[in-house]
């Protein structure tokens, strides 16, 4: 393979002229891309994404639904099992509730609630998930979701009902932001990082949509007022 | 898959006799044109993302060479080993000795043009691996034996009743009597099957939506899931992606997306959107354990600095696709080719050698909506005639000339596709009537750019109209 390697940079090099090209030059351009990759130019973002405060939550619930998924506002997580119970017990069984390591999560009254939460990754028994957003998007009502050791991605694509607590301090306009926010915690990005915007979808049947073609059908955001 | 674009007048012959397929075409008005309409029209600033889009594939484009440079070295830092291909073949080997080197026996497909470019579902079936399309629309196609007809709506061409027949004959362990009249109920089916193969397949592959130089990071688009279901599960990963894929940064690939899934399917955002950057690092309990990345060239670098090189902007979104009127009553198929429409007009010439597909560059009509729509402003129009113009230089006119005006004759003979035409180039013309006159007419250049827009409708309708109103 070596010898390819080489020969899809030579025939490169050779459309763009740099075999004629002074040293000088190409120095210059080495410079320009290393360059733009240190300190890369900033795009302008729409005008929908500028907001602050108020605005930017009910933006991201506008969009969100708009996208079909399901929104709620809490003021803490401590509502979530109470929130969360009927939803599982009515519509997937007993089987329990695959959630992500979170602090935010772990402390919670799951058990008084009457679920059994458990964590690892999932299968193909998982029915239900819940999970804690890295952020939240308002201008496209987008989730992100990052793999780390305590979050397995497969717990976001496998249950058929996908539960996301989205803290309201985690919410920014773009997904811009949200990069910047991830690189800072995160430099050089995490293995796989997701922006989900509403549940599992196609349209390969005579164009119309349904949900749930292999990821979940349905996607449950809660908006909590406190970390 | 095999090229047979030279068939192109036969097959759209046969297309416009097919009532299925006709009504299935339908589809692309309600599907696509309108949402991207109204996608396009909430975003002010879609002109100016395009422009950056434009800037910012030029500027990579021109210094492509330092970039895969950079990308290789940081995507090999994050644990990914690289393989660059030149050819078709070379990719399917390199495919290949990675699933043996790990004893796969199936390995789970997210849709990618370039693994159709490559063919490699036909390779690896012929070297004892099975492929499994999971993207619904192409699990659909691979079932029924069929390339794709659409770049991002692969069964486009299909109505539900023949796919409910293709599931009932090819499922044989469900039910005879099941109902398949719903679409929910194909899905459903189609789910249920698909989560077995995502969970025992050995090898993921997917293609790429772009590749991030900045980070490393391989940047993928679905609104199945199944991308990142067939990347999550299995415990190898391999991306293919052709070189033009690379842009500089996180801040470049965020302007190109904002234009991608709107002008693909109208969306804000695709329902996926997944940066990924690497194997599953310690302590992880899911993700491939091994990644490859596969850089192909398959003709790429030969446009560069070629007249045809504002064809490598193309992000696939298919937008010009479904607003063309030649695609909108031939389908895909017409064109023998993987790419399809005026892109695959342009593309397959390039790709697949301009023998292999004369009539493309003529399976226009140069209304010009394909470059309107364009969100990397590709100059389809003009691209088309410069591959014509090559064939005339190439000594052809005689088979050239019948061709264009056999396409004429071809519209002619057919009257409903015939006043289809006429009447898209009366809708295109109207909306200039506002300004009073057109700043965008095809080949009106010697009007300095403008051309007094034209009243009323076409002529057969207003003739029409006349006969009804006598007594
Ligand atoms: S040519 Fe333009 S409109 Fe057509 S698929 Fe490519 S980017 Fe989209």
């Amino acid at each position: 393979m070596t010898e390819a390697r080489a020969a899809i940079l030579g025939r490169l090099r050779e459309r763009l002229g740099r075999p004629a090209a002074p040293p000088e030059r190409l120095r210059a351009m080495r410079a320009e891309v290393d360059g733009r990759l240190a300190d890369p130019p900033v795009h302008p973002l729409p005008a929908r994404g500028r907001v602050a405060g108020e605005a930017t939550v009910a933006l991201f619930l506008r969009m969100a639904a708009e996208a079909k998924a399901e929104t709620a506002r809490i003021a803490s997580a401590a509502e979530l099992p109470e929130q969360v119970a009927p939803l599982v017990r009515e519509n997937r069984g007993n089987e329990g509730l695959l959630a992500t390591a979170d602090p935010l999560l772990d402390g919670l009254p799951w058990e008084e609630a009457g679920i059994a939460l458990r964590h690892g990754r999932a299968d193909e028994g998982t029915r239900a998930s819940i999970a804690v957003a890295a952020a939240g998007i308002a201008e496209t009502g987008s989730l992100l979701l990052v793999a780390t050791p305590e979050s397995p991605m497969s717990v976001h694509l496998l249950a058929d009902l996908h539960v996301v607590l989205l803290p309201v301090s985690r919410l920014f306009g773009t997904m811009e932001e949200a990069l910047a926010a991830l690189r800072r915690e995160v430099p050089g990005l995490p293995s796989a990082a997701m922006f989900v915007t509403g549940p599992s979808r196609t349209a390969d049947i005579e164009q119309q949509m349904q949900l749930g073609a292999h990821g979940p059908k349905q996607l449950r955001i809660y908006v909590s007022e406190g970390e | 898959m095999e090229i047979t674009s030279n068939a192109f007048r036969e097959r759209s012959a046969r297309a416009l006799k097919d009532a299925d397929l006709q009504d299935a075409l339908k589809n692309l008005k309600r599907g696509f044109q309108e949402k991207r309409t109204h996608a396009v029209a909430r975003l002010p600033e879609f002109s100016d993302l395009q422009d950056r889009a434009v800037a910012i594939k030029d500027h990579t484009l021109g210094l492509l060479d330092f970039y895969l440079e950079r990308f290789e070295s940081k995507v090999e830092a994050n644990g990914v080993r690289v393989h660059r291909c030149g050819t078709n073949e070379e990719a399917r080997e390199t495919i290949l000795s990675i699933c043996k080197d790990v004893g796969a026996r199936t390995v789970v497909k997210a849709k990618s043009m370039i693994t159709e470019e490559i063919a490699i579902n036909d390779f690896l079936n012929a070297n004892g691996v099975e492929p499994v399309e999971t993207d619904l629309g192409e699990y659909i196609i691979q079932l029924r034996k069929e390339p794709p007809s659409h770049i991002i709506a692969p069964a486009i061409h299909l109505k539900r009743g023949q796919i409910a027949d293709t599931f009932r004959q090819r499922h044989a362990d469900f039910s005879p009597d099941r109902s398949l009249d719903a679409p929910r109920e194909l899905v459903d089916e189609a789910r249920q099957i698909m989560r077995r193969r995502f969970l025992s397949a050995d090898v993921g592959i997917s293609g790429a939506n772009l590749l991030v130089a900045e980070t490393g990071s391989v940047v993928l688009l679905s609104n199945e899931g199944n991308i990142d279901l067939a990347r999550t599960l299995p415990r190898v990963h391999i991306v293919i992606a052709s070189i033009e894929k690379i842009v500089p940064t996180l801040l470049d690939a965020s302007v190109i997306l904002r234009l991608l899934s709107r002008s693909a399917t109208g969306q804000e955002a695709a329902t996926y959107t997944s940066f990924v950057s690497g194997p599953r690092r310690p302590g992880e309990v899911d993700g491939p354990e091994a990644f490859h990345v596969l850089l192909l060239d398959n003709g790429r670098s030969a446009l560069l600095k070629s007249e045809f090189e504002d064809m490598l902007r193309c992000i696939r979104c298919g937008a010009c696709l479904n607003h063309c009127p030649v695609y909108g009553v031939t389908g895909g198929h017409a064109y023998g080719a993987v790419y399809t429409g005026p892109m695959g007009a342009v593309l397959t010439p390039l790709l697949e050698g301009r023998e292999r597909a004369v009539p493309l560059p003529n399976a226009s009509t140069f209304c010009g909506r394909c470059e309107e729509v364009c969100p990397m402003r590709i100059p389809l129009v003009s691209l088309l005639r410069r591959l014509r113009e090559g064939q005339a230089r190439a000594g052809s006119p005689p088979l050239l000339a019948r061709l264009s005006l056999g396409l004429w004759a071809f519209c002619a003979r057919r009257p409903a596709l015939y006043h289809g035409l006429a009447r898209l180039g009366v809708a295109f013309a109207r909306r200039g009537r506002r300004r009073g006159f057109l700043r965008v007419w095809p080949r009106a250049g010697g009007w300095g750019g403008r051309f007094p827009a034209p009243e009323g409708t076409t002529f057969q309708a207003a003739f029409r109209g006349q006969r009804k109103r006598r007594p």
